[in-house]
């Protein structure tokens, strides 16, 4: 049937994954599978807002390409999400977790250890 | 494999996974290949080895970023772009974002001594954190898949059931399926069909060759999606009079 092409209710998120985040927390012991499906739903809504009000700030400032301070931004004016959220943003002057190829851009990778510079052989 | 050449851990897992074919069938195998490679492999040692394990845990705790940014693609402007800190760093929000609400749930479950957070925790737990606009939407949400699993039962007797984008009135969040509009109006029990809906959402017009009585599955039996008869829509109506 046409209707089924999808089921009615199938989250954009893996359920999966989710349960393993909420795990993450020690204290947390069972979760009712409608709370688990609640929660997908509900951080797929969580992540439009994210993105919508990323995109409204990154429009004012002219911009095609939404970035990290426009994130920030977007966080800061919404007061329940600023409160838990803002904290965790990295600093402007903090690399990312993946930007490991962009910092070994700007500067070599420490050398490994045990390493001596070429000239100590020279001397 | 930290030999001085750049790596990033979506490239990890890759030149390992040769070493870990046992590891294959596990789903979320790029975690483990990549904490069993760091065990294993002689070839990794000093830093890489260190660094693999933490790699794994990092990419465990995190929304796939693929889901991220394309569900963020449905709510930016089609020409627009992420930058890749931006994308990572929501990827970080999303999973703050979740043990933030299920710690909050939680809490709550343990202060009533109950050992597994249902649903109500979870929308309690919004509307105190001040996502009480996330509450109605949620609620329709869960109100709708209680029935969708009630009404995998009773399918199966041939009933005609409600489908769920129906009467989710589509209030510009933009749920997956064919976000819509519909007046909210009338009284939305069991097995009743907003007249202006098909079975489902955009899919409707696709139907046109009127099935009616067809109720196979889970689609809405008596309340075909023939366009052309309106005022057969109603029918069934008749059935839960």
């Amino acid at each position: 049937m046409a209707e089924d092409q999808e089921s009615p209710i199938r989250p954009e998120f893996p359920i999966g994954r989710v349960k393993k985040i909420m795990k993450l927390d020690q204290d947390i012991n069972k979760i009712n599978s409608e709370a688990l499906h609640l929660i997908t739903y509900s951080t797929e809504l969580f992540l439009h807002f994210l993105a919508e009000k990323s995109a409204v700030v990154a429009v004012e400032k002219k911009r095609k390409t939404v970035s990290l301070d426009h994130l920030r931004t977007a966080v800061k004016r919404h007061q329940p999400t600023s409160d838990f959220l803002l904290d965790s943003l990295p600093l402007p002057s903090q690399p990312g977790r993946h930007t490991k190829t962009a910092s070994d851009k700007k500067a070599p990778p420490p050398p490994p250890v045990g390493t001596r510079r070429i000239d100590d052989f020279f001397q | 494999m930290e030999r001085g050449a750049p790596f990033s851990p979506y490239q990890l897992p890759r030149p390992n996974s040769g070493l870990n074919s046992d590891q294959l069938s596990n789903p979320n195998s790029m975690t483990s290949s990549v904490v069993t490679a760091g065990g294993t492999s002689d070839k990794n040692k000093g830093v890489a080895v260190q660094q693999q394990p933490c790699m794994a845990r990092e990419q465990d705790q995190y929304m796939p970023i693929a889901n991220v940014i394309r569900i963020m693609r449905k709510s930016l402007p089609a020409h627009a772009k992420i930058s890749d800190d931006a994308k990572e760093t929501i990827q970080e929000c999303v999973s703050e974002y979740i043990s933030f609400v299920t710690g909050e749930a939680n809490e709550r479950c343990q202060r009533e001594q109950r050992k597994t957070i249902t649903a109500e925790d979870i929308l309690w737990a919004m509307s105190k954190l001040g996502f009480d606009n996330y509450v109605d939407p949620l609620t329709l949400y869960i109100n709708r898949y209680r029935e969708i699993e009630t009404d995998r039962g009773s399918a199966l007797r041939g009933e005609p059931a409600v489908s769920f984008r129906q009467t989710y009135g589509g209030n510009g969040i933009g749920f997956h399926g064919p976000p819509h509009s519909l007046p909210p109006s009338g009284p939305y029990g069991y097995g009743m069909v907003d007249p202006t809906m098909g079975m489902g959402g955009g899919r409707y017009y696709q139907n046109g060759s009127g099935q009616d009585g067809s109720g196979s599955g889970t689609g809405t039996g008596g309340s075909s999606s023939s366009i052309n008869g309106m005022s057969s829509v109603y029918d069934p109506y008749v059935q839960y009079k």
